[in-house]
């Protein structure tokens, strides 16, 4: 809704106010033209459909990854035209690989063209989707980028020049003494507890995680959500 | 001897909201109320600490949309109609108070005396210009003005190198623009760093910038002076990281100065409590109660429901501001000097950054708080120095180097705030813009574009710069103004992606882009070619 300058007492009242004052020119109000109609219209006309082949893998947190990816074109209809009656046997799927040793994870790609990963900290994961039929190799349509998960705990690691080198039971004594207690868990020189966190890292991930709300994608149903001012 | 170093880095940041095609618009008013009771207030006291010899020194991040919405005529106008407007409901207010609610009276003289000294920094001190204000202030050596990134994008969500390359170098041109020199260090956005951003500060020529915690506890090697120290990554640039216990000290709900049943309190505004007839001249056309930002309730106690809170006294509330003040000042230096024992001697530094709209919006005696450090860190200069980090760079204390963890100072530490089921809709939208965005300025990389067409690349930018504001995912993951914020991010891609469309198809809506380039008229030096491929 655009408003007139005249249209309302405190309208009124800050025109007044900004003449008292005389230096400063009286506030730019809304044209109602064509072109600015227009403008708000071109905002009301959404999406601008993604067509294009892409596949991008996002940290969330140590523990936690989000992928998401669009086609240019159906996959299914490629996959037809190429295997006949093969691809009947073939399933859209999403494959996370844990760089360092290979391992995989593999499930059917939702509709929704995004997932969530649960993982673990201090890894490199990526992700693709393809095709996958049992006993058969996999087809790869879309390769993600690499992501390295943080670590969730100090380095093992002391510097290796000598003015800053430091005991890890010295570095656990600066924490505790900075109320910093909670950085210290499962860190340098408690072996006990790496080796705890390292039995847990066998898989190359948690879990897939089903979501609860769809990845969403700019659509009009999207945009009914959110009327206009 | 001093035990150890203090730096106090306040981040200032609004996005960039702006509605010429309203004559009045709810969220802008986000910009006026930073005005009122932050920017200005913080100008009037670093100026007079400044003037009184106390030597304030901090770091303050001012947006590149701050800057850029404090400088802009059309908001500076209607700031002036906010103030008069909100004025007239002062002066309104103590007749009122002192007819029919003496309780509220001391507030109310409060609000009508602070207000006319608003008024008169505004128009006559700083002539509508605070943007001049914390140049002097930078200047005369009282601050250190950091960037950020153009539209506080969050650089480790943009997907490619093109987009967080403009994101910096934009904020570095915009810098020059408005403080005439160039920017020594950065505030990351959201404090959200991965490895590589390093490359693109250090080609924008930035020294250092501001990470959370455990972005250095969890780096690698381990630190040997905790956060004590500013670290650097293996291309130089230095890293300053948060101080925890000081966070705290301000930041938490339990033990946290804004707590104080003495301190007023945020939520209980004139807005909603005075009839809705009286109000009507000081609210928008449509009549709708809002926050007025005139508060005279006091916060009472942790778990008084708003209906019982007890009347604001404005001078009992400044006087615990300063003994909360005399305080923090003081447990720096007793952790400093214990901490310079677990150093090895090293004498420690205490990185402090908060949101600098904390201080007087959401606290409302902050900058009184402010004022207080500031006059007891002059009063005990001997004990603790008070830095900025290119200060303490200065000192060329050798820098340990270390690898940082990726992190962020949200919410869990890292990038959920931004990245979560309520938002990852944003992203497929915006990388999509992000790659076609260095597409086009690739098609023009050997050749000139015409002048139409220009604008066109330009604007292009603006509006994709404008959609990766962090802004807009934090307050649909916080479930603030989440129509607004999902309003605006939607706006920003459909009017990249007409511009772009035009812009390939080699025919260009002039009336269109004017139009579009009237809305959203931020970053006038802006050069498109930021985003060639790199």
């Amino acid at each position: 809704m655009n408003l007139r300058a005249d249209d309302t007492p405190e309208e009124n009242h800050a025109t007044e106010a900004v003449a008292a004052h005389g230096d400063v020119a009286a506030p730019q109000l809304a044209r109602p033209s064509e072109v600015a109609r227009a403008a708000d219209a071109l905002d009301n006309i959404l999406p601008f459909a993604l067509r294009r082949d892409f596949i991008q893998l996002l940290l969330q947190s140590p523990h936690r990854l989000y992928l998401y990816w669009t086609f240019a074109h159906d996959p299914h209809q490629t996959l037809r035209a190429a295997f006949g009656e093969l691809a009947e046997h073939y399933r859209l799927t999403v494959r996370l690989v844990k760089v360092e040793t290979g391992e995989e994870f593999l499930l059917d790609a939702p509709r929704a063209r995004a997932q969530w990963f649960e993982v673990y900290p201090s890894h490199v994961y990526r992700a693709e989707v393809g095709f996958h039929a049992p006993g058969r190799p996999f087809v790869r349509l879309l390769s993600s980028n690499n992501v390295t998960t943080p670590p969730n705990r100090a380095s093992h690691l002391s510097a290796t020049e000598q003015d800053f080198q430091l005991a890890a039971d010295d570095f656990t004594q600066l924490l505790a003494g900075a109320a910093y207690e909670r950085y210290a868990r499962g860190f340098a020189g408690d072996e006990r507890e790496a080796a705890a966190v390292n039995e847990t890292i066998g898989a190359p991930i948690a879990a897939a995680v089903p979501q609860d709300d769809p990845a969403r994608t700019l659509s009009p149903a999207t945009l009914d959500e959110y009327p206009h001012r | 001897m001093p035990h150890g170093f203090f730096s106090l880095i306040l981040h200032a940041h609004l996005p960039f909201v702006r509605h010429p095609e309203h004559s009045e618009f709810l969220e802008e008013d986000w910009l006026y109320e930073a005005i009122t009771e932050v920017y200005l207030p913080l100008l009037r006291t670093l100026s007079a600490l400044d003037a009184e010899g106390a030597r304030p020194r901090l770091a303050l991040n001012l947006s590149p949309t701050l800057c850029e919405m404090l400088a802009d005529p059309l908001l500076q106008t209607r700031y002036t109609r906010h103030l008069d407007n909100l004025s007239a409901l002062a002066d309104k207010e103590v007749a009122r108070t002192r007819a029919t609610a003496r309780p509220f009276l001391p507030a109310a003289r409060m609000y009508r005396r602070t207000l006319r000294a608003t008024r008169r920094l505004w128009h006559e001190v700083y002539e509508h210009d605070l943007i001049g204000g914390f140049r002097k202030l930078q200047d005369a050596g009282v601050c250190e003005i950091m960037t950020c990134g153009a539209t506080h994008g969050f650089l480790p969500l943009i997907s490619t190198t093109e987009a967080r390359h403009a994101q910096i170098q934009v904020a570095v041109a915009n810098y020059q623009k408005h403080f005439g020199r160039r920017p020594r260090g950065i505030w990351l956005p959201e404090c959200a760093y991965t490895e590589g951003i390093e490359t693109l500060l250090a080609e924008a020529r930035l020294e250092y910038f501001v990470a959370d915690t455990h972005a250095v506890l969890y780096g690698e090697p381990r630190p040997r002076h905790g956060v004590y120290a500013p670290v650097k990554l293996s291309n130089g640039v230095a890293v300053f990281a948060r101080d925890i216990e000081t966070s705290q000290q301000v930041w938490s709900s339990l033990i946290g100065y804004p707590g104080d049943p003495n301190y007023r309190e945020f939520y209980r505004d004139v807005g909603w409590d005075a009839p809705l007839e009286y109000l009507l001249p000081h609210l928008h056309a449509d009549g709708a109660r809002r926050h007025l930002g005139l508060k005279y309730h006091r916060v009472t106690g942790r778990d008084v429901p708003l209906s019982d809170k007890r009347p604001y006294r404005p001078y009992r509330a400044r006087r615990r501001a300063a003994l909360h003040a005399a305080h923090f000042v003081d447990e720096r230096i007793k952790q400093c000097a214990r901490q310079s024992d677990a150093l090895g001697g090293h004498l420690p530094l205490i990185t402090s950054p908060y949101d600098a709209e904390l201080f007087g919006h959401w606290w409302f005696e902050g900058v009184h708080f402010l004022e207080h450090v500031f006059r007891e860190l002059a009063r005990r200069r001997d004990e603790i120095v008070t830095v900025a980090p290119a200060d303490y760079l200065a000192t060329h204390a050798r820098l340990q180097t270390q690898r940082l963890s990726p992190s962020s100072w949200g919410a869990e530490g890292y990038y959920k705030v931004w990245l979560n089921d309520s938002n990852a809709w944003l992203y497929p939208e915006q990388h999509a813009a992000e790659a076609r965005m260095t597409a086009l300025a690739e098609r023009y990389r050997a050749a000139t574009p015409d002048a139409l067409t220009l604008r066109a690349l330009n604007q292009a930018a603006r509006e994709l710069l404008l959609a990766e504001a962090s802004d807009w995912a934090f307050q649909i993951a916080h479930a603030t103004t989440v129509e607004y914020a999902a309003r605006r991010f939607n706006s920003h891609i459909a009017r990249f992606n007409v511009l772009a469309s035009d812009i390939e198809a080699g025919h260009i809506d002039a009336a269109r882009l004017a139009e579009i380039e009237s809305r959203d008229n931020l970053f006038a030096e802006l050069d498109y070619r930021v985003y060639l491929s790199r």
